[in-house]
């Protein structure tokens, strides 16, 4: 019988999984956590701009509300381990980083500017500032993940749930309590600030 | 509802910089969730304006390379920490709690 889907390695084509007779749902959790760990971790160190404790207290508490939501029925059979897994994960972050910070109010991103720039351009992060050990190892794309991790926390989970995890408006906005409107023009200074910070790095590198 | 008046085409040093009133039209542009009345207007502009061509070419191919991040088939290859022994075992004695607990109050019943 047919449960869940997963990805075949490489191919990005949905793989099916098969329910094998004997199995506890604690093994069958078991292979999704292994499977997708990698995949979470990857997520976890790009919302936590490349911090190691962070990334493993997110990863290591979605493992934990992932099985219970797992053992209560949560888990809707067809539907993409990796996609529910990185919400939970993604959810979890969020929740955190309400608590740490002013993120209701909108403090951090609401003071942007029309351009998407903080404050006087004398304090804005520059790509070339993100220190080697925030990124992500073995990345394929440098110049963006360094770009990604300057942008401020604000925009850049916005540029993760929306460009890199692939949600809709309608679903970001949901899972960050914010209206669509906001997610809209959040990603409209984002990736504009990305442009920049891109063009500002590739010049850096040229004249190093 | 007015285009707005199309800049004169310049040099590669404005190339991601669009019309004011284009910034958030072109960025839906480019994830395609700009429609109607506006998406009309945006093409009729884009048609026209150089500097809005090129952002919106820009804009595009962030958005590929933003995809690749999280979708790219090499990304399965990429090797990233996983959790620590310590960790690890602090999952799998979660777990263990969370089956013991569920046993415990079936049994009580």
């Amino acid at each position: 019988m047919l449960t869940m889907e997963g990805t075949a390695k490489g191919s990005g084509i949905p793989r099916p999984v098969e329910r094998k007779a004997g199995v506890s749902e604690r093994e069958r959790f078991a292979e999704i956590a292994r499977r997708y760990e990698a995949a979470l971790m990857r997520l976890a160190l790009r919302l936590c701009k490349g911090g190691h404790d962070c990334a493993q207290d997110l990863v290591q508490e979605t493992l934990v509300r992932a099985y219970e939501a797992f053992r209560q029925g949560k888990y809707r059979e067809g539907f993409s381990p990796q996609a529910w897994l990185s919400r939970i994960l993604t959810n979890g972050f969020i929740n955190d980083y309400r608590r740490r910070t002013r993120w209701d109010a909108g403090v951090d991103v609401e003071t942007l500017t029309a351009g998407g720039e903080v404050g006087p351009p004398e304090t804005r992060a520059a790509a070339s500032d993100v220190p080697d050990a925030a990124l992500i190892e073995g990345t394929l794309d440098e110049p963006l993940e360094r770009a990604l991790n300057a942008l401020p926390d604000g925009l850049r989970v916005v540029v993760i749930l929306v460009d890199i995890q692939e949600l809709s408006y309608a679903e970001a906005a949901a899972m960050l309590n914010i209206p669509v409107g906001t997610v809209r023009s959040r990603l409209s200074r984002a990736r504009y600030m990305l442009q920049n910070l891109l063009k500002d790095y590739a010049r850096e590198r040229r004249l190093l | 509802m007015s285009e707005g008046t199309p800049r004169q085409p310049v040099e590669e040093e404005v190339y991601f910089s669009p019309c004011v009133q284009m910034r958030t039209l072109l960025s839906q542009m480019a994830d395609g969730t700009l429609r109607g009345l506006l998406r009309r207007y945006a093409e009729a502009h884009i048609s026209r304006c150089t500097h809005c061509q090129s952002a919106l070419r820009g804009l595009n191919r962030l958005r590929e390379r933003l995809k690749s991040l999280g979708a790219s088939p090499a990304a399965d290859t990429v090797s990233v920490p996983l959790l620590t022994v310590e960790r690890r075992a602090t999952v799998e004695a979660a777990w263990a709690q969370m089956d013991e607990e569920a046993r415990d109050s079936r049994s009580e019943l």
